[in-house]
Formats: C-alpha cells, structure tokens, sequence
C-alpha cells in the first residue's frame, strides 16, 4: 500500500488547514530556539569571553553577570525544549482530539467519505512528522552549542533536560505526548479532562524514567542509556497508538 | 444602622441573594474544588509529617554526627519511595514547594480556561447573565469564590511550611536550595496564585475561547513565576543574598567547638568528646524587606489584572 | 456486473438493532425496519427516542451493541462517500472560513464533489465565502452544513433536524433545494424533526420511533389509509374487532382513532385522519401496537431486487 492510498492528499491538507496555529508556533519555537543557540554561541559567547579576559585573574566575581546570562539562556532553552512534551500532550488531548469530539466535528470528517481510522492516522502522523522534523533541526544545534563553551556553563550531561535534548529521546518525548494525548482525548470525548490528565500521565512517565538514569555515568555509558529511555519512551508510544485505534475501531462502524 | 432597618432595605429584595450566586459558581465547578481540597490535605499532611515523625530519624543523624556525616549522609542514602522522591528528607523538604508551585499555575489555568472562557465559548456566561445576576456580579462571584479557596489554602500551607522550616530547616544541605525556599515562603506564596486567578480570568475574558485562553493564560503565569525566581533580565541585581548557617559540636562538658570533621567515625568523635551536634540557619534581616515588595508589586499587579477585567466585561455587557 | 445490482432496491435496513450507552436505559432496542431507495422518508418520535442515534449508526458513526445495520447494500462504514450526515448541532471547523470548509469537502470527497452546487446554497443564503465559520449566526451555519451534505452527491441524506433555526423563508427555500436536489438525483433521505407540517409537505414515508424501536413505518399515503377517524356515540368496546388507538369523549360522543380490521359499524362517522392526527394520536398512546407497511418490514433473507 503506498502513502497515497493511507493517507489521501486532501486529507493531509485539511489536517494542515485544521492545526496550522499549531503548525507555526511549533515551527517558530524551533526555530527560535535554534536561532538563539546560534547567537548564543557566536556572538554573546564572544563577548562573555571578552569581558572574563579583562577581569584580573585572581578568583573573584568579575564577569559573573556576563557568565550567568550566557549559560542562563542556554539552560533555559534546554528546560523549554526537554518540557515541551507538556504542550504536546495539553494540545493533543484538547485541541486535536478532544475538542473535535465534543463539538461534534470529528463526526463531520467521518461523514465525509474519511474512515475514521484514516482520520487518526492522519491526525497522529502530521504532527509525528512536525515533531521529527523540529527534532532533527533542534538536537544537531544544541549538541554543537551546548559543548562548544563548556567553560562558560555550569551544566553537567547528566542534568535531565540536557541527558535528553542530547539525542532522539527528546523527540520520542513528544511522540509519546502525542500518543497519550490522543488516547485520553479519545477516552475522555472532552478537551480539559483530556488535557490534565494526558499532562499528568505524561509526567509521571517522565519523572518515573527520569528516576531510573545512572547516577555517576562515564561518557561512555551515555548512548546505551539515552538509547534505552528512548527505546522505552517509544514502545509506551507505541502500545498507546495501538490502544487509540483499537478504540475507535470499537466506537464506530 | 440596626438589624431591622437592613432587614428592611429593599435593596436586599431586588438584588439577587449572593448565597445563591456562590452556590451556583460552587455547584459549578465543583471538581476543581474537590481537586483544590484534596491537594491542600494531602500537602498540608506532608508538611505536618515532615515536622513530625518524617524528620526523626534524620534529626537523629544529625544529633549524632553533624552536618558531614549526619546531614549528608542522609541526603544521599537513597531509598526510592515512590517515583517523585528518593525518599531522602532533604528532597522530601522541597515537595511541597513543588506542589505549591504547580497548584498555583493550576489556578492561573482554571481561571483562564472553564472558569471564564469555557462558560463565554459555549454561551453559558449569558445564561448565567439572564438569571438576574448583572454580569459584574456573576464576574465578581466568579474571583471571590475561588479567590478564598486560594488564600485560605495556600495561606495554612505557607503557615505550615514556616513552622516546618523552623522546626528543622537545619536538616537541609546548604546552598541554593535552602536560600531560595526560604526567601520565596510567606505573604507572596499566597498572593502569586491570586495574580495568577486575575491574568487567567482577564485573558479569559479577552480571549474568550477555552483552549488559546489557556495555552496564553500557562505563558502568563510562566512571566509571573520567572519574576518570582528572579529571573527577569532587570532583577539581575536583586538576587537572594546568602543564608548564613552555624554549626556546633558540644562536648560532654556542655561546650561549644567546631565539627571535628570526624563523619561517622565513633573512635574519632569519642577522641574529641564530642557528644552531640547542633545546626541552625540564621534568619535574614533582608527576608522581611523582600516578601512585603514582592507581595506588593504581585497585589498591584493583581488589582491592575481585576480592574482590566472589569472594565472589558462592561465594555462587552453594554454593546453585547 | 448490472445496474441492478448496484442499486439495491433497499437503501436502509435494520435489523435487532441495539444501542446501549453504559448502563443507561437503551436508546435503540430491537429496532427492525427497512427503507425503500428513492423515498423522502421523516424520522419522527418524542424526545429521547433515539432518532439521533439511529441516524449516528447509519452514518457509521457509532457501533451498535446488537444488531446489524445496511446501507446502500453494504455496512455502513463501507458507505461513507455516499452518505451524507447532517449533525442536530450542526458542528462545523470555526477556524475555517466557508470557502476552506468548502474546500475541506472537495478534498475529502474528491471523487464526487459538485462545487458548483454547494457553492449554489451558500450563494443563495448571501454569504462571503470569506467569512469565518466562527463569525455565523446559527442558521447561516446550517446552510453551509447543508452546502457541505449536498455537495458530495450522496445517494442517501441522514439529516438530524436539518432546518431547526433556519428562519421561514431560509426553511421554504432550503427545504426546496433539498427536495429539488433528491427528486433529480433520486437521492434518499431520512430526515428527523419535530415540525409536522414540513414533513406532510416534503416526505412521502414515515418511520415513528418510541421506546427505542419503530412504532409506524411505511408510505405516508399507506399509513393514513389504514387508519380512520371515528366520531359517534358509543365506548371505545362497541370499536372492536378495530385497534383503537386513541379515544376521548368529545360532549356525550366519542371520536378515536382506530386501525380498521373491515367495515366500520353504523352510527359512526369517518374520515381519514391527518399526518399531524396521526402523529399526536400515536405519541399520546405508547402502547399501542407497531405498524409497518409490508415494504418497510426487516428480513433476514437477502433482498431481492
């Protein structure tokens, strides 16, 4: 079966049409993020360096201020990116799925010659794709910028937003998020329920993998274990894929 | 003015009876009750736990061995007791901030989302406006009523959390941690949710639907809790100062050294006599100065958000 | 394969169908009846009948707890580019703008949709194209709905009180289009609502729903023909072998509505009854017996052509 045949191109356009807000404030939070690592590193960093250099070298806190905002920026570009599994999944309980449910429109793209099974196929895939894609351009940046001035930070690889943002487990994040949400949003037929409680579950997943990554870790050690949360993260995205569409099948004709 | 000539007021016939209207604003969110009750118990009974029997054990370390090897230790034996902690008492100190803080941008979210904009999106406010309630008095209703639950909740919590921190806030590591729990707790942990009630209902009412009032409503709060944390670009000079600690060992004579630095080591504490330790942070001229300014801008704030709203819904009321 | 068979004679049939919504009383219970292709038929019933439910199912729009459900000569999910569905609330995308919802419907309908048409309704209602969904009155947005449902050409309309707040002029005038619409394409529609004299104007079969399962069902004509008003002296006892409906005492008379079974007695006056009379006797009286003309009945055996 080829992509055209599972999902029809106007389907895909209406989907795009449907969540193109969405759309543009993940593509500028991505880009926006990239864009300030870049600067960060280029050019802030520079300037850090600059005024540490005039500083007398004696152990005091001269160019503190300048140091702090750099690494600040960084870090909390890191903290938005590794939480914004949590916009993903309030979004997918409530606005991708939940809302259509209860105002009725879900039932009005199913009257239109779309199966609903195809509906949250295209529904999930979109944003999946959006989340890959935000994922491919964000994890090579901030890989580049995080260690480019490991002098100025005070991060360490294994601070939970920077063990994540570090490769693909970022993004199976999201993908999970998606996942959770779209089946509380299913389960649930109304946006806010959905969306407290996809953001809750999504939260206890994290804190629950968060709490079994290694202490002490040689940098060795860091891609098996990366690999395993991810490998984790996507099987629980996975079963709750599943779980979503076994549901549907079992509500409608 | 006596009893009887209020009875006879008629503007106590012709307005609607306010019991009624908090009833209704009760009745009708009453899940978000049961959740604000149940987190209130639930934190205000781990606060009483780690003042009461939770801290034991870990006062005892102390007691015995200090800050090195009593303290310390303590922070990094960990025993994983349910998936939020590591169980150890210096993490277990700070839950309740977290749940604080989260319960807080909960409040700024409620109020953005079914509290206002849910009830404009589907039409249900009007409803509530053809009841005979004015629409500032529906409004009104909508921020007293859970603007009570907020300061009576967070209001005992904070008492709370300050008896805790005074009972043993010398069982924490130094650092960050203590300092900033310590500056941050007291009238602005109270007044925070309450700004947070004002921005979500003022975008509620701007917005006017459920799902963008909330997403605007998280990132309003968000500005709110950075400024709490310093973390505006302008606060750079207003960082925390330090929180000084004092540290004793007291021998068998009932004197006062410093920590012989023996960590568990019983030979070595019986070698220098040492029969028991003591630890406390010293209070901060500074706390005082710096909670009244930030309860007072976040209060302003506040007021500013209420009136704001106000004046839009009067605007909408009297074309709409 | 022939024309025929591609054309099934029956373009609605239910057989024991069953809705359940946890444990609440059932919506649908044992419901059985068939709709003959190319009839205007009106979904009638008290409120709470399962007339929503009953269009929901046959859209594929929900799963039946028991039962089975045919549309167009397959299962109804198998169907879904020639159904047309029309929701009570009328649900449309208020982000959109009527042309993008227009164009929603091209895109999803690709290989039946007639933009000329739909773009004809919205033309007719005055509206920008422009314009958000978010923006319309609740009759404008019916008519972008009923633009939406006529657009991709289907062979059968279920319509969830379609017209409920259109003003009288929009309801003539769509009720026209609609009408216009089916009789040229020989579309069948099933449609519910509570307003009788626009179903006597515009339907030729009736299906009454209560309790969950099908009260009356059958040609409009067919029905109003087996049914008698009686006016005369009497009780309702001196009507047997008739099923008496309905009966009051009107002064020291008495007027029912009876199904016959052969002449009717001396004495007694007779007319045939209106859809409306009809209608309100059947819904005052509950119990009375099911009646279904011999083509709206279920079977289990392949239709025949």
């Amino acid at each position: 079966m080829s992509t055209a045949t599972v999902l029809p191109r106007g389907l895909v356009r209406t989907v795009l049409r449907l969540h193109r807000t969405a759309l543009i404030v993940w593509a500028v939070f991505v880009l926006g993020s990239v864009g300030c690592l870049v600067w960060l590193t280029e050019v802030t960093a520079a300037s850090v360096q600059r005024t540490l250099d005039a500083c007398p070298g004696n152990g005091s806190l001269c160019g503190i201020g300048a140091w702090h905002s750099y690494s600040e920026s960084v870090s909390w570009i890191s903290t938005f990116m590794y939480y914004s599994y949590w916009a993903v999944a309030a979004w997918a309980g409530g606005a991708l799925i939940g809302r259509e449910l209860e105002s009725g429109t879900a039932r009005l793209a199913w009257s239109q010659g779309v199966s609903p099974a195809r509906w949250l196929t295209a529904k999930l895939a979109l944003p999946a794709l959006a989340l890959l894609l935000g994922g491919a351009v964000f994890v090579p940046v901030y890989r580049w910028a995080w260690s480019a001035h490991r002098e100025l930070m005070g991060d360490h690889l294994l601070f939970n937003d920077v063990f994540a943002d570090h490769g693909p487990l970022v993004v199976a994040y999201g993908l999970c998020a998606l996942a959770v949400g779209t089946l509380t949003g299913l389960l649930l037929g109304r946006p806010l329920p959905a969306l407290a409680i996809s953001v809750a579950a999504m939260t206890l997943l994290n804190r629950a993998l968060e709490q079994r990554r290694p202490d002490p870790l040689p940098a060795s050690a860091f891609w098996p274990a990366h690999l395993t949360e991810a490998a984790l993260v996507l099987t629980a995205a996975a079963l709750t894929t599943t779980a979503a569409f076994r549901l549907l099948h079992h509500r409608t004709a | 003015m006596s009893a009887t000539t209020l009875a006879k007021a008629p503007a106590a016939v012709e307005r609607p009876a306010p019991r009624g209207l908090v009833r209704s604003v009760l009745r009708l969110h009453r899940t978000a009750l049961w959740i604000w009750l149940a987190f209130v118990a639930f934190t205000a009974g781990l606060l009483l736990w780690l003042t009461g029997p939770g801290a034991d054990a870990t006062a005892r370390q102390l007691e015995r061995f200090g800050y090195g090897g009593g303290v310390m230790e303590a922070a990094y034996s960990t025993d994983t007791l349910f998936y939020f902690t590591s169980g150890a008492y210096n993490d277990l100190f700070y839950d309740p901030d977290t749940l604080i803080t989260l319960a807080s941008f909960a409040v700024a979210l409620f109020a953005g989302g079914p509290l206002i904009a849910r009830e404009l999106e589907s039409g249900t406010a009007q409803l509530a406006w053809t009841q005979s309630v004015s629409p500032a008095r529906w409004l009104t209703a909508k921020l007293a009523v859970p603007a009570a639950f907020v300061v009576v909740g967070t209001g005992l919590l904070t008492l709370l959390y300050r008896q805790l921190w005074s009972a043993h806030s010398n069982l924490l590591i130094a650092g960050i941690g203590p300092r900033s729990l310590y500056f941050s707790l007291g009238p602005a942990t109270v007044a925070a949710p309450l700004l947070g009630l004002a921005l979500g209902t003022l975008i509620g009412l701007a917005v006017r639907r459920t799902l963008p009032a909330l997403a605007f409503s998280g990132f309003a709060y968000f500005l709110v809790h950075a400024f709490r944390g310093n973390h505006w670009p302008f606060q750079g000079r207003y960082q925390q100062p330090d929180l000084s600690s004092r540290s004793h060992a007291i021998t068998s004579t009932g004197a006062e050294i410093s920590d012989p630095g023996c960590y568990t080591d019983k030979a070595c504490l019986a070698g220098h006599d040492v029969v028991r330790f003591t630890r406390e942070y010293l209070p901060s001229s500074d706390y005082w100065p710096r909670q009244l300014l930030e309860t007072g801008v976040l209060l302003a704030l506040t007021a500013v958000a209420v009136a704001l709203a106000f004046g839009l819904l009067r605007r909408r009321a009297a074309t709409g | 394969m022939s024309s025929i068979s591609t054309t099934p004679a029956v373009a609605l049939e239910a057989s024991g169908l069953a809705k359940r919504y946890g444990r609440r009383p059932a919506a649908l219970d044992d419901c059985s009846f068939r709709l003959p292709t190319g009839r205007i038929s009106a979904l009638v019933g008290p409120n709470g009948a399962g007339k929503s439910t009953l269009l929901a199912l046959a859209a594929g729009l929900l799963r039946p707890t028991s039962g089975t459900v045919t549309v167009l000569g397959g299962a109804p999910g198998a169907a879904r580019d020639r159904i047309a569905y029309l929701a009570q609330n009328k649900p449309l995308y208020p982000q959109l703008t009527i042309a993008e919802t227009l164009r929603m419907g091209a895109e999803l309908n690709p290989a039946r949709w007639d933009a000329a048409c739909a773009a004809r309704v919205v033309e007719q209602g005055d509206l920008d194209p422009k314009s958000r969904i978010r923006g319309l009155s609740g009759g404008q947005r019916t008519r972008v709905a009923l633009a939406l449902a006529l657009g991709k050409r289907p062979e059968l309309m279920l319509l969830d009180e379609p017209m409920a707040d259109l003003d009288p002029l929009a309801r003539h005038e769509m009720m026209g289009t609609l009408m216009a619409d089916a009789a040229e394409h020989g579309t069948t529609v099933l449609m519910s609502s509570h307003i009788v004299a626009e179903l006597a104007d515009a339907c030729d079969h009736l299906l009454l729903l209560g309790g969950g399962r099908v009260r009356l069902g059958g040609g409009i004509d067919d029905l109003l023909a087996a049914h008698t008003l009686v006016t005369g002296r009497g009780t309702p006892a001196d009507l047997a072998p008739h099923t008496v409906i309905e009966s009051r005492t009107a002064g020291r008379g008495l007027t029912a509505l009876i199904r016959r079974d052969g002449l009717v007695g001396e004495g007694w006056a007779t007319e045939e009854p209106s859809l409306e009379e009809l209608l309100l006797a059947h819904l005052r009286a509950p119990e009375a017996p099911a009646l279904l003309t011999p083509g709206t009945t279920a079977t289990t055996a392949a239709v025949t052509a």
